[in-house]
């Protein structure tokens, strides 16, 4: 009887959330979208009220990008519900916890851990390239390597413990890497220029300079690229 | 390997080598070992009557089983470069640096930290500003500090500062091969 009580809350719940959805769509496709500028929101709450409003104010600044960084373990019902209403806006959720990486977009749930293969731990949005990163990860040479010649752009960390080697690793591959609202700016370009946009829970990064920067330093060259296939060829 | 860089002037003080890289266009002759003269963005490797010279096509010398990888500004933010000279085993970099002001050097130094840090293989700088040569080695996670920072040249053994941890490719190996395997780069008319 409770059972059934709290499915009809729950239906009544989710009707009155897809309303609100709904109307905030037709503010999502007047909203313009500026390539050049990585929007991402940091989530507080994962109660479905705080996400919808999250999203609202996300949205309005151009935000495709959502991270929540916690320590909860969330239902699969919880997580399927949270898709469903991700999907109608088209955005990015990502759960962050200290065991996993909890990716939902186009209603699909995928658990990242620290063995998942690299394919899995990159995705693309909007032609900005983004990778999610351990902290075994970051010191790995054949990791890094691989973000380097796929022009990884912004790394999302579950675990900021050993700063020195984010900032080796971001400093290596001029990247951005996120952790729970801290942004580590490799020094090359945070001595230059102030880049980073901050309002609330959002965070504003613009891309161009350390676009260019990447393009002058650390271009592929094709002579190290073809020296390194043949040795890998050779192993 | 007992290694001088510098001036070759300096050399007189010194008895017992295996490398020397000098800074100038000459070096002294009698020595019994491979001498390296820097030109430019090249360096010429004297080895007996042997001459070699080394550039952006040809980077590794090895003496001795000791492998020393050569770079140029180009490479010293190029992660690539780093990458390189890990997969082929390098025990050292140099790297030679024509820079035309101090502050542009310090920006470089936590680059070059951070990548020697990563691919745990020391690196010895060759400073060349106004014309003025300098000398500074840094070896992987020494407590972030340069052993030796811009002087005026250095001898040292380069088995004191020898790494436990070498040539570690990491997990994703497999992954790095066959991605190697596809990956065409293209350059592009704006590039």
């Amino acid at each position: 009887m409770i059972r059934k009580l709290n499915d009809i809350i729950s239906k009544i719940k989710y009707k009155h959330l897809r309303k609100i959805i709904l109307n905030n769509l037709i503010e999502f496709d007047k909203s313009t979208k500026n390539n050049k500028e990585v929007g991402i929101f940091f989530i507080k709450n994962l109660k479905y009220k705080c996400l919808i409003e999250s999203i609202n104010s996300g949205i309005k600044e151009n935000c495709k990008l959502y991270l929540f960084f916690s320590n909860n373990i969330y239902s699969t019902k919880q997580l399927k519900l949270i898709a469903d209403i991700l999907s109608v806006f088209g955005i990015l959720l990502i759960i962050i916890t200290k065991s996993n990486f909890i990716k939902i977009y186009d209603n699909k749930i995928d658990f990242i851990s620290l063995e998942t293969n690299f394919k899995n731990k990159m995705f693309n949005l909007d032609n900005i390239h983004f990778c999610l990163a351990y902290k075994e990860d970051i010191i790995d040479p054949s990791f890094l390597y691989l973000n380097k010649i796929k022009n990884t752009e912004f790394f999302i960390l579950n675990d900021h413990d050993n700063i020195k080697s984010i900032e080796n690793a971001s400093n290596a591959l001029i990247s951005f890497f996120l952790y729970s609202n801290k942004i580590f700016v490799p020094l090359i370009i945070e001595k230059e220029k102030q880049l980073i946009y901050r309002k609330n829970n959002i965070v504003k990064i613009n891309l161009n300079y350390s676009n260019k920067i990447k393009k002058y330093f650390n271009k592929t060259n094709n002579f190290l690229l073809s020296q390194i296939k043949t040795e890998f060829n050779n192993i | 390997m007992k290694l001088f860089a510098g001036n070759p002037f300096n050399l007189m003080e010194f008895n017992d080598f295996d490398f020397i890289l000098s800074t100038h266009p000459w070096s002294l002759k009698d020595q019994r070992c491979v001498v390296c003269l820097i030109n430019n963005n090249t360096f010429h490797i004297y080895n007996n009557d042997k001459v070699t010279v080394l550039d952006e096509n040809k980077r590794i010398l090895k003496i001795n089983y000791y492998n020393i990888c050569f770079g140029n500004i180009n490479d010293v933010i190029n992660y690539e470069f780093y990458f390189f000279s890990l997969i082929k085993k390098t025990d050292l970099i140099i790297l030679n640096l024509k820079i035309s002001s101090y502050s542009n050097l310090y920006k470089l130094y936590d680059n070059i930290k951070a990548n020697s840090n990563l691919v745990n293989i020391p690196v010895l700088l060759v400073e060349n500003i106004q014309d003025k040569n300098h000398m500074s080695y840094y070896a992987p996670n020494s407590n972030e500090e340069f052993l030796f920072k811009s002087a005026s040249y250095v001898y040292f053994d380069t088995e004191n500062y020898m790494n436990n941890k070498k040539y570690i490719i990491g997990k994703y190996y497999k992954e790095l091969s066959n991605t190697l395997k596809t990956f065409k780069h293209t350059v592009k008319a704006n590039d």
